[in-house]
C-alpha cells in the first residue's frame, strides 16, 4: 500500500467530482478542477505549509453508482495526485 | 459509510464477488469431506422427472422430488422430500443471509425476497420436469421404432432406460444383439422401471425448466414492476451464477477425469480464441461510436468495452480506468442487461438450428457474444440442453451433458480475467496520453487486482483439486465424487435456476426508451459486428471439437 499524506474520499453529485477529508471539501467539474480546488482548500486547512507537495490518495466511493450494479463489478478507480499547496 | 477499495483486502466480505468465492467453498469443502465418509451435503432436495395422470392419480411429494443422489444422501433419507426441501431453504436462505448482512443489505427484506424466489425457482423447476416436457425418447424408440413404437421416453438418463430394457430382454429370452418382436419388446417396455410410454413429449431436457425460469422472472420484472422492486434486494443474479460457476469449477474438474485432454484443448481454445476476438471488437465498435454515431471518446470507450468484453463490468472497469462521470457506465449497463436478456432468447435456439453439428464452437460463440455472466451461463446451459436433446433425438447418440455450456463459460472467464488487464492499459493511455492528467502521480497496479474476478478463484481451485485428488490420490476419486456430485448437480443448477429467474426479474425492456443512439448502436455492433466475428473465431479455434460420448 502506498503512503499518502491525505486519504480522501472521491465520489459524483452528478454534476461535480467532489472530494472529501477531514472536513475538507473540493469540487470540480473536471480533474483540472478539482484539484485547483483542493489545493485552495489545503492551502485553507492551514494544515500544510505554503510551497509543500502533498501526496492525496481519492478513494472513489463504490456506494456512488447504483446498488444493482455493484453485483457485478465492485471497483471503480482511485487517484493518486500530488497537489502543490 | 463509504465503499472505498483501500487495500487488496478490500471488499472481502461486502461484494457479491467475494461472496460467491466463499459460498462456492463452503459447499466445494462440505462436498470434500465425503472423502471421510462425512456426507455434509446429502441433504440436498433433488428435482425428478414426473408425469401428470400419474401424479395426479396419487399426489405426493416423492413423485416429484428426491433425497438420494446415487450415492449420497443415504443419511438424510429420513428427512424425506418435503423435509429435504425445508432443509434445503434454510440452509441456503441462512448462507445468503449472512452474506446479506456482510454486504449491509437490508437483511429482513433480502429474507423475504430470496424466499419467494425460492419458491417460484422450485416449482418452474419441479413443471419443467413433466415428463411431456422433460423426458427424452428412448435409444429403442429412436434407433428401431418399428419394433417399440416411437412413444417409448425415459424417465431418467437415458443409458439407464436402454439397460434397464436389455436386462428385460434378457429375462425374456431375447439374445443381446437381435431385435425382438414387437409384442415382446412391448413386454420389455413394461418392464423397465423408467421407460414409460406418451402421446406427446417435447423432449426439452432441463431446457424446459431454464425456459420457465426466464419466462416467470421476465413476467415479474416487466408486468408486475411493484414486487420486482421488493424482490430487487435478493434478485441478485450475477451473485448467484458466481458461485454455481465455482461449482461448476467442480463439475469440470470431474470432467476432466475422465477427459482430461478434451479440457485443456478447451480451455487453450477459449483463451486463443478470446484473445483474438478481443482485439477485433474493441477498436471496430470505438471507431463506429467515434465515426459513424458521433459519440465522445467516454462514451464510445465505455460502450465498446461493454459490448467487446465482459458486459457490464467491463463497461464499469473501462469507465473507472478512463475516469468517466458514474452515469455513463450506468446508462451502458442497462443496455447491457436488456440486449443480454434478448441474446438469451434467441441464440440458444438460433445455434441449435443453424448449426446444430458444432456444439462446441457454438458454445465458445456463446461465451464470446453474450454479455453478463449470468446471461452466458443461462445461454450455455439452454444451448447444452438443446443441442444435447436434438443431437440425441436425431442420431441416438449421447453427447455428455456439460461440455458445451462449459465451453461457453471458458471463454466468458478468459474474457472476464483479461478486463482487470485491460482496464489498467487504458487507463495508462487515457491518463498518460488522452487527458495527461499533470497532477496524477501514478496509476496503481492495485487497480488489476481490485478489477480482478474474484469468484474466478474459486472456480480455478475447485477444478484442480478435482484435478489433483484424480491425479494423486486415485483411492479417494470414488469417496470424493460422491459429495462433488451433490454439489456441481443440484445446488449448481438450483443456482443457475435462480439466477434465470432472477435476470427477468431485473430485466425491465422499457428501460430501452430514450435510449437512442447508444441503443441503436448497441444493437447494430452487438448482430452486426460482435455475434459473426464471434462465431467465425470461434469456428477457427474449436471446429471438429465435440463432446465426449459417455464411456466414449
Amino acid at each position: 500500500m502506498k503512503r499518502s499524506d491525505l486519504d480522501t474520499v472521491l465520489t459524483h453529485d452528478g454534476r461535480e467530482w467532489v472530494v472529501r477529508a477531514d472536513g475538507i471539501e473540493a469540487r470540480g467539474a473536471d480533474w483540472g478542477e478539482l484539484d485547483e480546488s483542493l489545493r485552495r482548500a489545503l492551502a485553507g486547512s492551514g494544515r500544510y505549509p505554503s510551497g509543500s507537495r502533498v501526496r492525496v490518495f481519492m478513494g472513489f466511493d463504490f456506494d456512488t453508482l447504483p446498488q444493482w450494479l455493484r453485483q457485478y463489478h465492485y471497483h471503480y478507480f482511485n487517484r493518486w495526485v500530488e497537489i502543490r499547496v | 459509510m463509504s465503499a472505498v477499495n483501500r487495500r487488496w483486502y478490500s471488499g472481502m466480505l461486502s461484494t457479491e464477488d467475494w461472496w460467491a468465492v466463499w459460498l462456492g467453498l463452503f459447499m466445494f469443502l462440505m462436498g470434500l469431506l465425503s472423502i471421510w465418509e462425512i456426507d455434509a451435503v446429502g441433504w440436498m432436495a433433488k428435482t425428478k422427472t414426473w408425469e401428470w395422470s400419474s401424479f395426479w392419480s396419487d399426489p405426493s411429494w416423492g413423485k416429484l422430488l428426491k433425497t438420494a443422489h446415487g450415492k449420497a444422501g443415504q443419511a438424510y433419507e429420513g428427512l424425506g422430500p418435503l423435509g429435504s426441501i425445508i432443509t434445503t431453504w434454510l440452509v441456503w436462505t441462512a448462507l445468503t443471509g449472512i452474506g446479506a448482512y456482510f454486504m449491509k443489505l437490508n437483511v429482513g427484506k433480502f429474507v423475504v425476497g430470496f424466499t419467494i424466489i425460492f419458491a417460484i425457482t422450485w416449482f418452474v423447476w419441479i413443471v419443467g420436469h413433466e415428463a411431456h416436457l422433460k423426458a427424452p425418447k428412448t435409444a429403442e424408440s429412436i434407433t428401431a421404432p418399428q419394433v417399440y413404437g416411437e412413444d417409448v421416453y425415459c424417465m431418467t438418463k437415458v443409458h439407464k432406460c436402454t439397460k434397464e430394457i436389455k436386462e428385460a430382454l434378457a429375462k425374456l429370452g431375447v439374445p443381446e444383439g437381435q431385435l425382438p418382436s414387437p409384442q415382446v419388446a412391448a413386454q420389455a417396455v413394461d418392464m423397465s422401471k423408467h421407460a414409460i410410454r406418451m402421446s406427446w413429449g417435447l423432449s426439452l431436457g432441463g431446457g424446459a425448466s431454464y425456459i420457465l425460469a426466464l419466462v416467470a422472472g421476465l413476467i415479474i420484472g416487466n408486468f408486475i414492476k411493484g414486487f420486482a422492486r421488493f424482490l430487487s434486494e435478493a434478485a441478485k443474479p450475477e451473485w448467484y451464477i458466481k458461485t454455481a460457476i465455482v461449482y461448476l469449477g467442480i463439475k469440470v474438474g470431474l470432467m476432466s477425469m475422465k477427459a482430461a485432454g478434451f479440457a485443456f484443448e478447451l480451455a487453450v481454445a477459449g483463451m486463443a480464441a478470446t484473445f483474438v476476438a478481443y482485439l477485433l471488437f474493441w477498436p471496430i465498435v470505438y471507431t463506429l461510436g467515434r465515426k459513424g454515431f458521433k459519440l465522445s471518446r467516454h462514451a464510445s470507450a465505455v460502450l465498446s468495452s461493454g459490448i467487446s468484453i465482459c458486459g457490464v463490468s467491463a463497461a464499469i472497469a473501462t469507465a473507472g480506468a478512463i475516469r468517466a462521470r458514474p452515469i455513463l457506465p450506468t446508462m451502458v449497463s442497462m443496455l447491457i442487461v436488456i440486449f443480454a436478456m434478448i441474446e438469451l432468447v434467441v441464440l440458444p435456439g438460433f445455434y441449435t438450428a443453424v448449426a446444430p453439428n458444432q456444439p462446441i464452437v457454438n458454445g465458445a460463440a456463446m461465451g464470446m457474444t453474450v454479455k453478463t455472466d449470468g446471461a452466458d451461463a443461462a445461454a450455455g446451459a439452454i444451448l447444452d440442453q438443446l443441442m444435447t436433446a436434438r443431437h440425441y433425438q436425431e442420431t441416438g447418440q449421447v453427447w455428455e451433458e456439460g461440455w458445451i455450456l462449459t465451453a461457453s463459460i471458458v471463454t466468458k472467464i478468459w474474457i472476464d480475467m483479461f478486463i482487470g488487464l485491460w482496464a489498467f492499459i487504458l487507463a495508462l493511455i487515457w491518463v498518460y496520453r488522452v487527458e495527461r492528467d499533470p497532477t496524477q502521480m501514478t496509476v496503481g497496479a492495485s487497480e488489476v487486482w481490485h478489477r480482478f474476478p474474484k469468484f474466478v478463484l474459486g472456480y480455478l481451485l475447485a477444478w484442480f483439486v478435482y484435478l489433483g485428488i484424480a491425479v494423486f490420490w486415485a483411492d479417494a476419486v470414488d469417496m470424493a465424487m460422491k459429495g462433488a456430485n451433490v454439489v456441481q448437480s443440484p445446488m449448481r443448477k438450483m443456482l443457475f435456476m435462480m439466477t434465470f429467474v432472477c435476470m427477468g426479474i431485473i430485466t425491465d425492456f422499457s428501460k430501452l426508451k430514450g435510449m437512442g443512439r447508444l441503443a441503436t448502436l448497441y444493437g447494430i455492433a452487438l448482430f452486426v459486428i460482435i455475434a459473426p466475428i464471434a462465431y467465425f473465431v470461434a469456428w477457427v479455434f474449436h471446429r471438429g471439437m465435440m463432446p465426449p460420448t459417455p464411456g466414449g
